[in-house]
């Protein structure tokens, strides 16, 4: 056995990174051939000197010199992959230049992601209004699965004709106002603490401020914010602690008893089975007429905040017995 | 992209330009404590959460002429500890920090001893540790496997952790790895558990006498599903305890050349401010070592889900 270790995970999602390495004894010199498959590149090489590395044909790779005896790292990138679910393998020869001897291993790995299927749309709904429970009874819902693997941050998005509009309930929000303003409030003092992430803390409060919108402006401006955290945090203990627990803190301050049932209730209302999270579960659609025509749109993306194509829902015709306010989550079910 | 390009010089800069502005420390000091003492062994090892460097040094005292302060003035250290390695005497008096360094005051130490001295300084560029490690981790694992999440830290440029004066080790590598939560949290939570609680919404939000009641005999059938009759808010701040920190790390285990340092409520940037009353994924902080005797790191991290549901069953009473 010519290598010590070699390390690759065996799933990843797609269009995502993941990494692998080899480690070999520092005084043996090692030859490495690298195939991958088309569904992956190679996004990094680590610890290879100039001119030690050589494309012998497509998806074939040669490597033979080193910084430092003993190890490679590399890093790759799967493809966004038509199937939500594909197993591919990368292989890697190692071929000890003098004895000539050589040994194969075979890494295989699940490359994932979600996938919704639209399965059932009604063309129309009656929606009951209960004025006595303050709730909605829907003939019909829309049937939405995720039959991939990986987690479906999804929003919800209407076009109609005006008299069905999307927005937030009614009495909504004195928790959320009071929660942002103490949020502001402390962050401002984190900011003199720690003046070098004045810029991320500003992005963070920023994002928090502005509600949850079915757009692409908003899932990059997502990545962005949570990537530039992530870094921070790794990096200084003590930023990511006072972040953590101001944010925590001011979440215990402002909330009143009522509205710990709420955000419970809500949290659950946010998340349909298989792996789906509705990011704007909130919104509701009001009508001002007791009936009417609009459209959806299903905007996703995956924990790696890739975005996938829109879902566009067929018009549904609404139909009211009152005026009520139709809770987004209330009109799916997800099995 | 062609193949040669993938080679990796991204960071290579920062790394070596910090790698060069720590050794340049260590080689001051050593210098300096070569003019007086013998030295034996040193090692400098990155503390990666605090971006510190620590640099360490053993010498022998031989006896001999020894100046009554040695002065080490390349920069205030963070920390400075002497300890005699033979005698074991408290000498903390030996150390005097200045206003661009530090001195020891060889009156109080022994003449003929062996010493470790640490320092501390911090780091200047606090990119440096990105320039060194790439970290990867997976985001999440697919529903038919079971919850085990990969971590991977490799040196991206070992070269630049050569050094002439010992070992440069990196300690310590935060590793953040996002446990998802919120399908298992939903799959236990039975529908007339959230009937319940919409009705005690309701219950509470009411005012009308009349409508008060119906809400309450609403929520009363509702409640009778489940075994436990505690307080639905009762009920819903114990399931809430179960991701405080301190009771969600039994539900976490990490493995091989990773060790679990702390857990904390998932930041999600994608939430709803409104749904915060539990977290949609809980953020575990596993540490690891890299150097040039460990070119990368490889852990996984289990969580324990069953145990987490038996506890919101028995939590809710459905079990």
């Amino acid at each position: 056995m010519i290598v010590n270790s070699i390390y690759m995970p065996d799933t990843c999602l797609q269009k995502d990174n993941f990494p692998a390495h080899i480690l070999w004894n520092k005084n043996i010199n090692l030859e490495i051939l690298l195939k991958i498959p088309n569904s992956i590149l190679i996004k990094e090489i680590y610890n290879v000197s100039k001119g030690g590395i050589k494309e012998l044909s497509k998806g074939v790779i040669k490597i033979n010199k080193y910084d430092v005896n003993g190890y490679v790292g590399f890093v790759f990138h799967s493809k966004l992959l038509k199937k939500p679910k594909v197993i591919e393998n990368i292989e890697f020869e190692i071929i000890d230049p003098i004895t000539n001897e050589s040994e194969k291993f075979i890494k295989n790995i699940e490359l994932f992601r979600p996938y919704l299927n639209l399965e059932k749309s009604p063309d129309k709904i009656f929606v009951k209004g209960d004025t006595s429970l303050n709730k909605v009874q829907l003939s019909e819902k829309i049937k939405l699965k995720n039959i991939g693997d990986g987690t479906a941050l999804i929003l919800i998005d209407t076009k109609s004709d005006d008299h069905f509009l999307l927005s937030l309930p009614t009495g909504y929000d004195s928790f959320t106002k009071r929660f942002l303003i103490d949020m502001e409030r402390k962050m401002e003092t984190l900011k003199e603490k720690f003046p070098n992430y004045s810029d991320t803390i500003d992005s963070y409060i920023d994002l928090l401020k502005h509600s949850i919108a079915p757009d692409e402006k908003y899932i990059k401006k997502i990545k962005k914010v949570s990537s530039d955290l992530l870094e921070k945090f790794e990096n200084d203990k003590d930023f990511q602690n006072e972040i953590t627990s101001t944010a925590f803190l001011c979440y215990i301050e402002n909330i009143e008893l009522i509205t710990e049932l709420r955000s419970f209730l809500e949290y659950l209302n946010s998340i349909g089975t298989g792996r789906i999270i509705l990011l704007n579960s909130i919104f509701v659609i009001k009508s001002s007429t007791p009936s009417g025509r609009f459209n959806l749109q299903i905007q996703s993306m995956d924990l790696a905040y890739n975005v996938y194509p829109q879902i566009q829902i067929p018009e549904i015709e609404i139909i009211c017995d009152k005026d009520c306010e139709i809770p987004i989550h209330s009109l799916f079910e997800w099995n | 992209m062609t193949i040669t390009q993938i080679i990796s010089s991204a960071g290579k800069v920062i790394a070596e330009k910090g790698t060069e502005e720590i050794v340049e420390n260590a080689s001051k000091i050593y210098e300096i404590i070569r003019g007086s003492y013998t030295p034996l062994s040193q090692e400098i090892i990155v503390e990666c959460p605090e971006n510190k460097q620590k640099y360490s040094i053993a010498f022998e005292a031989k006896g001999g002429y020894l100046p009554k302060k040695i002065k080490f003035l390349n920069g205030k250290p963070v920390r400075v500890n002497l300890r005699p390695l033979r005698s074991g005497q408290d000498i903390s008096n030996a150390i005097n920090l200045l206003e661009n360094g530090f001195e020891l005051s060889t009156s109080a130490m022994s003449k003929e001893d062996l010493f470790l001295l640490d320092i501390e300084y911090k780091i200047s560029n606090p990119d440096y540790l990105n320039s060194l490690v790439e970290r990867n981790r997976a985001k999440e694992v697919p529903k038919d496997k079971e919850d085990e999440y990969w971590m991977h830290a490799e040196l991206k440029h070992p070269k630049a952790l050569k050094t002439k004066y010992g070992r440069l080790d990196l300690r310590d590598i935060d590793f953040t790895v996002d446990v998802g939560i919120t399908e298992d949290v939903n799959l236990i939570i039975p529908p007339s558990f959230r009937t319940e609680m919409e009705a005690s919404i309701q219950v509470l939000d009411e005012l009308n006498p009349r409508d008060k009641y119906v809400k309450g005999l609403w929520q009363i059938r509702a409640k009778k599903t489940r075994k436990n009759k505690k307080n639905i808010i009762a009920v819903a701040n114990n399931i809430q305890n179960l991701f405080l920190p301190q009771k969600f790390c039994n539900f976490i285990e990490v493995k091989q050349d990773f060790r679990f340092m702390e857990c904390m409520r998932g930041q999600n940037y994608y939430e709803n401010i409104s749904s915060l009353y539990l977290p949609k994924t809980m953020e575990i902080v596993s540490r690891t070592d890299l150097g040039l005797e460990k070119f990368a790191s490889h852990g996984v991290l289990i969580y324990k889900k069953e145990s987490l549901l038996t506890q919101i069953s028995k939590i809710i009473g459905i079990r």
